[in-house]
């Protein structure tokens, strides 16, 4: 069986690979502290839309154009801004994970930072099975 | 207290029916366990006591499904589960489609196939095999039927264990609302919250059943590796088992690809595989069960690789239970955008994937070393074709783990309290691991097909390699040429399945005497065509509705950004891709709205060579927003793939103002000046002072009577204005002119005569809103390979099936 056994070695390399390859690739969660400490690497920070700011998203002027605020988990808020189409349902979602970096633009002598993002993936997971008998049943 | 309305038998019956079920699936189980171990006398016995037991619970289990479907069908919305999952608008055949979309009732459908193949198995398969493959058949029942029962098992201060969920509780019992308070608290719950408009889409109605029957067919080869262990038998059931891991190889894999053609029709992420978990979790299994088989194949032609293919068919049962936890429990949270809502079953999932893990470990730990392996005197040549298989098998085994680890991040998460996130760029993370064990599996597969079992003959081989190599390099550049591939990793793809599609084509040529012996060819040259459609789709999909007139965004932003969406307004024709298409406006057809857009390409003659409309759909759903679904262009080398991204909202359409704006002051310099505003071009065509009779009333006597002619253009007409500035008796006087209806007034303000410039006071009524879509296309090229490969590879494995029962028939006859 020593071919047999040759692979089992190759078969255990190759995973020990895979899993040093996917810890090493592999990003984290983060708040926005954290990904503002270091810029230009790629995080997903895990958050909500804050309210407390409009969201601009205007697509007669440009389609590719999303900006908006984010609260991450800390109660940190950052500008977003997204180069694409609003996702669909974005502000009914409870969660928003963003998937980008911090970037800082220096304009005029002041500095500007906001997250880039790449990928927004947004959570809705009880919006369909969410248990809420409707309003008109509550008051006959 | 007495709810009125409410019908309370069903929800009695179907929980009686799931208790009954349950017990059976235990007294099957024992009785067939004990019956595996009693003595030959009694076995006959406990064997007849166990099929009685099957008996009563598939009866019950049947019952349970009658029971809920007609509760969903018939509107019952006292039932949680009906209210939840249908509504009233919902078509018939999507009633099916909400039977499934629960935990609950995606578990009976688990459990009904379950109860066929016992059926089934009983029916074809020997009585030798019945106990040890039924018992564990029954196992699976009796977890399974224990996630449906709803019950509490409560020792005060001791333990409080809710067990299982079931599909049969009243809504009342769920939800607390003051309104429950009410004796005729049904008559005000008038419809229920309905089904997901995702899965309102025919492969939703069959991609479930399919993809459970898959899972299910898992179940039997799990059955026969357990009881090879268990009663020591360790030759015969590997031929026995191979049909059914061609079952739940073509069941599992025809499930997997109706989900991507699912995905690739009806959702919008723009692709068919995302290497989404829940993707990923059904593909774990598939990978595991094709490397079993090619196992099972080596055994069976050379009594080779035994062990390994043991573990291979365990593992493979193993990851449908390890896929079921991952997707059900909860825990992949954030990672997946499609697993199911929590039921707090992931401890119940626990034990069932615990359970089944220790019994597939502990039974082979024991049973290790009495597992024969070959002859050390029949010494492994690397020519023969089962070491080929065996390397095969282990290749596969490898992308498996690496799927397996990436996906299985959220519970690494979960274990060490941990923050890891996938990585940023999944996808191309996976198909770097993916792509070159592709290549391998690709190679390998198609040089065993030469190679003979025991010893080849290395030259002749050789030969046949070269040979081979020849033509597919030949393809491969054309290939590559022609679709525009520099990619050195892809070409190596590119290479592996010309090689593999040549390979086999030259095989089925030489065996074309025996067609249905041919099933492995075909699947495999099925593969290859897939493997070729997947990179040419994937590598050379392309954004085409690219927006080439951005407005500028000012110093902050990054500029080179992928701009892939288009707006385009009504009745307003923009190119994309060598089409001009234009957006027609949209209709209804509840609950989806259809935006119609019409794709043109015209000759220099200006006559029309290609026309087509198209009617991408979405539904604004009152709770989930704005759901897109795409449309599609096919063409035989290459699909135009497009849905809508934003939409305005109707009710902003129907606002229009027409009220004019305060005027803004313009200056016009010359003749011929002109002035964009709004939607309107203005062009100012000189002063004018010779004014004709119309305007004798304003002008005569006056000392200065000019008029200021302007062209007004707009999309849709041109028309001229004339204001007037007059002086009389030293007093100014200024006639504005106005559009017919509603849209542009002009004012002559003043004068520059030595300038022959005006100032011109405009107003505009606030341009009308107009209808648009937000439009994102993409263009896939030879997608269709993906498709008929995968046709292939089904018809392939089919053909195994027949095969495979052919040769099973004839071996009971000759016994």
């Amino acid at each position: 069986m020593k071919r047999s056994a040759l692979y089992l070695l190759l078969l255990v390399g190759t995973g020990l690979a895979i899993l040093v390859s996917t810890l090493g690739e592999s990003s984290s969660y983060v708040d926005f502290a954290e990904a503002a400490a270091n810029p230009d690497r790629s995080y997903h920070v895990v958050g909500q839309l804050d309210r407390g700011f409009p969201l601009v998203y205007n697509p007669t002027q440009d389609a590719n154009l999303l900006q908006f605020k984010l609260l991450d988990q800390k109660g940190r808020s950052m500008s977003v801004v997204y180069y694409g189409a609003k996702p669909q349902d974005f502000e009914r979602s409870e969660q928003i994970v963003i998937i980008g970096k911090v970037v800082s633009v220096a304009s005029n002598n002041q500095s500007n930072t906001f997250f880039e993002a790449d990928q927004i993936l947004t959570k809705c997971p009880s919006k369909y099975t969410e248990d809420q008998v409707p309003t008109t049943s509550a008051n006959p | 207290m007495e709810f009125a309305g409410e019908l309370l038998w069903p929800g009695h019956l179907g929980h009686l029916a799931v208790i009954v079920s349950f017990c059976a699936a235990l007294m099957s189980t024992l009785s067939y366990g004990h019956s595996l171990n009693g003595h030959t006398l009694s076995r006959g016995r406990w064997e007849q006591w166990g099929r009685w037991a099957f008996g009563i619970h598939s009866v019950a289990v049947v019952t349970i499904i009658a029971t809920l479907f007609g509760i969903i069908y018939f509107h019952r919305y006292e039932y949680h589960y009906a209210w939840s999952h249908a509504s009233k608008a919902l078509p018939t055949h999507y009633i099916l489609s909400a039977f499934w979309e629960g935990q609950e009732g995606s578990f009976l459908l688990w459990i009904f196939w379950h109860m066929v193949l016992g059926w089934i198995f009983l029916a074809v398969s020997g009585r030798r095999w019945e106990a040890g493959v039924m018992s564990v058949l029954s196992l699976a029942q009796l977890m399974l039927t224990s996630m449906l029962l709803g019950t509490t098992l409560e020792i005060p201060g001791l333990m409080d264990w809710h067990i299982g969920s079931s599909p049969f509780t009243l809504l009342r019992e769920t939800l607390q609302a003051p309104i429950f308070n009410r004796p005729d608290y049904l008559q005000w719950i008038t419809d229920g919250n309905g089904l997901n408009p995702l899965l309102q889409n025919p492969w939703m109605v069959i991609h479930p059943p399919v993809l459970f029957l898959g899972f299910a067919s898992c179940t039997i080869p799990f059955g026969y590796a357990l009881t090879a262990l268990w009663t020591k038998r360790y030759d015969a059931w590997v031929g026995l088992a191979k049909s059914w891991t061609l079952v739940a190889i073509l069941t599992l894999g025809s499930g997997i690809i109706m989900g991507a053609a699912w995905a690739y029709e009806s959702l919008n992420f723009g692709g068919y595989w995302a290497w989404d978990p829940v993707e990923n979790a059904s593909l774990l299994p598939w990978l595991l069960l094709v490397a079993a088989l090619h196992g099972m194949h080596a055994y069976t032609k050379s009594q080779y690789s035994l062990r390994s293919t043991f573990i291979l068919v365990l593992l493979g049962f193993l990851l449908v239970l390890y896929a079921t936890f991952l997707t059900r429990s909860g825990i992949l949270g954030e990672s997946s955008v499609h697993s199911f809502t929590d039921l707090g079953l992931s401890g119940q999932l626990l034990i069932f994937l615990g359970a089944f893990v220790l019994l597939a470990l502990v039974l082979l730990v024991l049973r290790w070393k009495e597992i024969p392996a070959r002859e050390k005197d029949s010494e492994e040549a690397g020519s023969s074709r089962e070491f080929w298989l065996f390397a095969g098998s282990m290749t596969l085994v490898i992308s498996a783990l690496q799927i397996l680890f990436t996906t299985s991040i959220p519970v690494f998460n979960a274990i060490a309290g941990s923050n890891m996130a996938p990585p940023a760029e999944v996808v191309s993370y996976y198909n770097r691991w993916q792509l070159p064990i592709a290549v391998i599996v690709l190679l390998l597969g198609t040089v065993a097909f030469e190679l003979r079992f025991k010893k080849s003959d290395p030259r002749l081989v050789l030969q046949w390699i070269i040979q081979i190599t020849l033509v597919a390099v030949v393809l491969t550049l054309a290939v590559a040429y022609t679709m525009g591939i520099g990619y050195w990793s892809y070409i190596l793809l590119i290479f592996a399945a010309c090689f593999a599609l040549i390979g086999n084509l030259n095989q089925m040529y030489r065996r074309r005497q025996k067609i249905m012996k041919q099933g492995g060819l075909t699947a495999h040259l099925g593969f290859a065509l897939m493997m070729l459609g997947v990179l040419v789709s994937s590598s050379r999909k392309e954004v085409v509705s690219l927006n080439l007139n951005n407005t500028p965004l000012g110093p902050n932003f990054s500029p080179a950004q992928t701009r892939e969406n288009v707006l385009l307004y009504e009745s307003q024709s923009q190119t994309i891709a060598g089409y001009s298409v234009w957006y027609l406006g949209d209709s209804v057809v509840e609950p989806n709205r259809y935006y119609k857009l019409r794709f043109e390409q015209r000759d220099e003659q200006g006559k029309v060579r290609f026309s087509r409309t198209l009617y991408p759909n979405a539904q604004i759903n009152p709770k989930m927003g704005l759901i897109a679904s795409p449309a599609t262009m096919h063409f035989w080398d290459h699909d135009l793939y497009m849905h809508v991204t934003q939409v305005p909202d109707p009710a902003s359409l129907q606002s229009t103002s027409k009220e004019y704006k305060e005027p803004v002051l313009h200056y016009l310099n010359a003749r011929g000046d002109t002035l964009m505003l709004q939607e309107y071009l203005l062009v100012f065509e000189g002063l004018k002072t010779n004014l004709d009779s119309a305007w004798s009333a304003q002008s005569t006597g006056a000392e200065v009577a000019v008029g200021a002619p302007v062209r007004v253009q707009r999309v849709d007409t041109t028309f001229q204005l004339m204001p007037v500035y007059v002086i009389r008796s030293g007093v100014e006087f200024r006639y504005p002119d106005q559009s017919a209806e509603p849209g542009i007034r002009l004012q002559l303000q003043s004068i520059d005569p030595s300038k022959q410039q005006i100032a011109l006071a405009v107003q505009t009524t606030p341009p009308p809103p107009r209808p648009y879509v937000v439009l994102k296309m993409l263009r896939f090229p030879w997608i269709n390979a993906v498709w008929y490969g995968s046709f292939l590879l089904v018809l392939g494995l089919s053909m195994s099936i027949v095969h495979r029962n052919r040769q099973y028939r004839n071996e009971r006859m000759e016994d």
